[in-house]
């Protein structure tokens, strides 16, 4: 297997340990500053205490909400945490603290999914396994640790990887008929900003709407090569930050725009870095990476299932019959970001006597905004609220029936009945099969 | 090589969208250009203040004839405050939809129109006094429920006179009177002054499309209030969407006035204008303007023709009804159902359709996108 000892060998290659510390104090420092944005925005309470129910991600039904108090303790130890991750203190714990209590509130509630908190999820998974305290770092300082001078390649391909997924990936989502011949959603969420300045007046010509679709394709496509060659580098990365700045200013899009600047710096040459850090360096003496032959090898084994995993997860949809943005099966964990508009309205009927007399439910009761506009576009999440009703519901008679009216607009294309009128959703089951429930697209 | 293509690609997209931007300085006066600012102006000079002036009036004239009431009430003047009340009433269904800025710092609708009232809390204040209609526990015994109550507790004008003109009680309810009228006074003033003063300006400068901008307001709070306020509250609930299909007529509008009808025409007819910028003024920029500015589409229509139509559909099923609503509810049930499918309908073209199509995020939270 010439091949594989080649990617080992590549893999473990030893480089400077200076790009890895710009990554750690970055990432870190980023993610301590959003969970106190977190925190202060009053969004532990609103979206975590305040509701009575939440939904969960497929095979992850068994996360509890904890109670409040579990909940900020959480918060604060997730604040901690990424601040020892930056100062590199305790670093394998707090990576450890980092990643778990970050999930886990991801796992609460999966209307609030978005792909970059599966992203910082990916990558303080990632850090857990890289001894990215070895240099400035309180770790080294204090002893605990011994200092570095480099670290196996791996530890910064992997997250150079882990980045160049995520804009490929993107890319790759943008190649379909609507995005690149009817230039929509972007043509829907471009003529609003006409108010922005100097280029305002051309956000509602069509025109714009092509070129930022077309764009934004080849960007998301081409980012990843241009960071790593040399020589386009400082072009990519200029790219980057007006990319990212950009769409800040056209959408709603919180921090992640900064998390995606700052991280690709890791991209740089490690020399840059090492410059970077020079003063504040621990004695950077020549250590001997000296990891056994089989770690070696379980090393690589596992990088190659983990990065495989990251390639072809994505793919899944394609297990699916149907429109991927109609059923969303297989649209989640993929990188589809900001790729389609979609909205909706679903109304519930309770027929609790079996007969056909219902009352319609006030999503309002159960749900906050939030919720009920993720929940009305997508498939699983309107299951999992009919059968929260019914359980809400029951009677001595049992389970009601529940059916539901819901229309969607795709990409402005008008609304449309979604989910089949007639069906008693509480006899369906969310499952990984395809949906039989909803009205063809 | 590869690479060399892509950057050749992005450099030659890059001065395609400069030579974009040269192309459209050029044909700047475009008259297919809207202004968003031009439809804020129309909004707000047009419509939502001239209406506010209206509901302030109108108030202030009920107010000025309750306050001047004295024993013993004539049934002149109890004839006279109803019309004026119905006047008034009439006049707040316009201003329903303006439920942010200045309305939802004073909570105006909860304070002017939180039906049905509790007369048993109203009868409580009346004989015990002391009470302080700001609080919570009154929100059912103020506004214009509590003076439907009031004013009509008994249709036949005398016996409202009689009530008023009672020896051990009457004084008691016209304070009563008089305080919940002072009241809604006092919460419109507020919100009028607000719209006479710098909101206007501000509600035309916020011309952004960010939640807290004006169009996002707007249409967030036109949309509520379609769909809880005038669907449900009107319609719904009385003709028993929340009670397994059971008519629930005691909780229609004007349920003792028995003014429900004119009052949801009004609420409809006033939300078409506002959807179509047709004000008292000159001049008609509207939501439906923009939509076909914007290429809107419903299926092969365009969305504004869409909700028109619909708004047709729906004074077609008015038609049909000729009593109060709660009325209606017991004796021609399903006409009154037909009605709300029509609403709903209407609920699903202005929530999805053209919120999708103005790019308004409909929800009331602020979170991280993607």
């Amino acid at each position: 297997m010439p091949y594989v000892k080649n990617i080992r060998d590549f893999l473990h290659k030893e480089i400077s340990i200076f790009p890895l510390i710009t990554f750690r104090v970055l990432f870190g420092g980023m993610m301590f500053f959003s969970v106190i944005r977190f925190w202060l925005n009053g969004w532990i309470e609103e979206l975590y205490i305040q509701p009575d129910f939440h939904f969960k991600f497929y095979g992850f039904s068994f996360v509890q909400e904890p109670s409040a108090t579990i909940l900020y303790t959480l918060f604060i130890v997730m604040a901690i945490a990424a601040l020892c991750i930056a100062l590199g203190l305790f670093y394998r714990i707090a990576a450890i603290s980092f990643f778990l209590s970050f999930t886990y509130i991801e796992l609460i509630d999966a209307t609030y999914y978005l792909n970059h908190y599966y992203f910082v999820s990916l990558v303080s998974l990632f850090l857990i396994f890289i001894p990215a305290n070895h240099n400035i770092s309180l770790d080294v300082y204090f002893k605990r640790v011994k200092p570095k001078a480099n670290v196996y390649s791996w530890n910064i391909w992997g997250i150079m990887l882990l980045l160049s997924i995520v804009y490929f990936y993107a890319g790759i989502a943008k190649l379909n008929y609507n995005w690149l011949v009817e230039a929509l959603p972007l043509k829907i969420w471009l003529a609003p900003h006409t108010n922005i300045p100097i280029i305002g007046s051309l956000m509602d010509n069509e025109f714009t709407a092509y070129a930022f679709s077309w764009g934004g394709a080849l960007f998301d496509l081409s980012i990843p090569f241009l960071l790593l060659n040399k020589k386009t580098r400082i072009m990519g990365y200029l790219l980057v930050i007006f990319f990212h700045v950009f769409t800040s200013i056209l959408f709603p899009i919180g921090i992640f725009p900064y998390v995606m600047i700052l991280s690709t710096t890791i991209f740089f040459a490690p020399k840059i870095h090492t410059r970077i850090w020079k003063s504040l360096a621990q004695r950077p003496n020549k250590t001997i990476l000296n990891h056994s032959f089989t770690r070696k090898k379980i090393t690589t084994t596992f990088l190659i299932i983990f990065f495989g995993f990251q390639i072809l997860f994505p793919f899944r949809y394609m297990l699916y019959p149907g429109n991927l943005y109609w059923t969303e099966q297989g649209y989640r964990f993929s990188w589809r970001v900001m790729l389609m508009e979609k909205v909706g309205y679903a109304q519930f009927k309770i027929y609790p006597n079996k007969n056909n007399n219902y009352s319609i439910v006030n999503n309002s009761d159960y749900l906050t905004p939030q919720q009920e506009k993720m929940m009305s576009t997508q498939p699983d999440f309107i299951l999992q609220y009919a059968h929260y009703l019914a359980k809400k519901n029951t009677t001595k008679d049992g389970l009601p029936k529940i059916t539901a009216d819901v229309f969607v607009s795709l990409n402005g294309q008008g609304s449309r009945r979604f989910v089949k009128p007639t069906i008693d959703l509480t006899t369906k089951s969310n499952s990984l099969l395809p949906i039989d429930w909803l009205e063809d697209y | 090589m590869l690479l060399y293509i892509k950057n050749s690609l992005i450099i030659i997209t890059c001065s395609l969208a400069l030579i974009g931007c040269k192309k459209k300085k050029e044909n700047e006066q475009n008259p297919e250009d809207f202004d968003r600012n031009s439809l804020l102006e129309n909004l707000g000079d047009n419509i939502i203040k001239p209406r506010y002036d209206d509901l302030n009036n109108t108030v202030n004239t009920l107010n000025t004839s309750i306050a001047n009431l004295t024993i013993p009430v004539t049934t002149t003047d109890i004839t006279n405050i109803r019309t004026q009340f119905k006047t008034a009433y009439l006049s707040w269904q316009s201003c329903s939809s303006f439920e942010f800025g200045p309305a939802a710092n004073t909570t105006l609708k909860f304070n002017l129109n939180t039906y049905p009232s509790d007369t048993s809390v109203i009868n409580n204040n009346i004989t015990n006094g002391g009470y302080n209609l700001g609080t919570a526990a009154n929100i059912a015994a103020i506004g214009f429920p509590a003076l439907d109550f009031l004013l009509f507790n008994d249709t036949n004008v005398s016996n409202t006179t009689a009530f008023f003109n009672d020896v051990t009680n009457g004084n008691k309810r016209l304070t009563y009177l008089k305080d919940v009228s002072v009241y809604i006074k006092n919460s419109v003033n507020t919100v009028h002054n607000s719209w006479q003063g710098s909101y206007l300006s501000t509600f035309k400068n916020a011309n952004g499309t960010d939640v807290g901008s004006s169009i996002g307001l707007l249409i967030n709070s036109l949309n509520l209030d379609f769909e809880k306020f005038i669907r449900d509250g009107k319609v719904g609930i009385p003709v028993g969407k929340r009670s397994l299909g059971t008519a629930l007529p005691e909780k229609s509008e004007a349920f003792y006035s028995k003014y429900s009808l004119p009052l949801l025409e009004e609420s409809i007819s006033s939300l078409q204008n506002l959807i179509n910028g047709n004000g008292e003024l000159t001049g008609s920029i509207g939501f439906d303007d923009y939509l076909n500015h914007l290429g809107a589409k419903h299926g092969n229509d365009n969305l504004s023709t869409k909700i028109n139509n619909q708004f047709a559909s729906i004074n077609q099923k008015l038609s049909v009804l000729t009593n109060s609503i709660d009325r209606e509810v017991i004796d021609n049930q399903a006409n009154v159902n037909a009605l709300y499918d029509e609403l709903q309908k209407l609920v699903v073209l202005l929530k999805v359709d053209l919120s999708s199509a103005l790019s308004v995020l409909i929800t009331y939270q602020d979170n991280d996108g993607d």
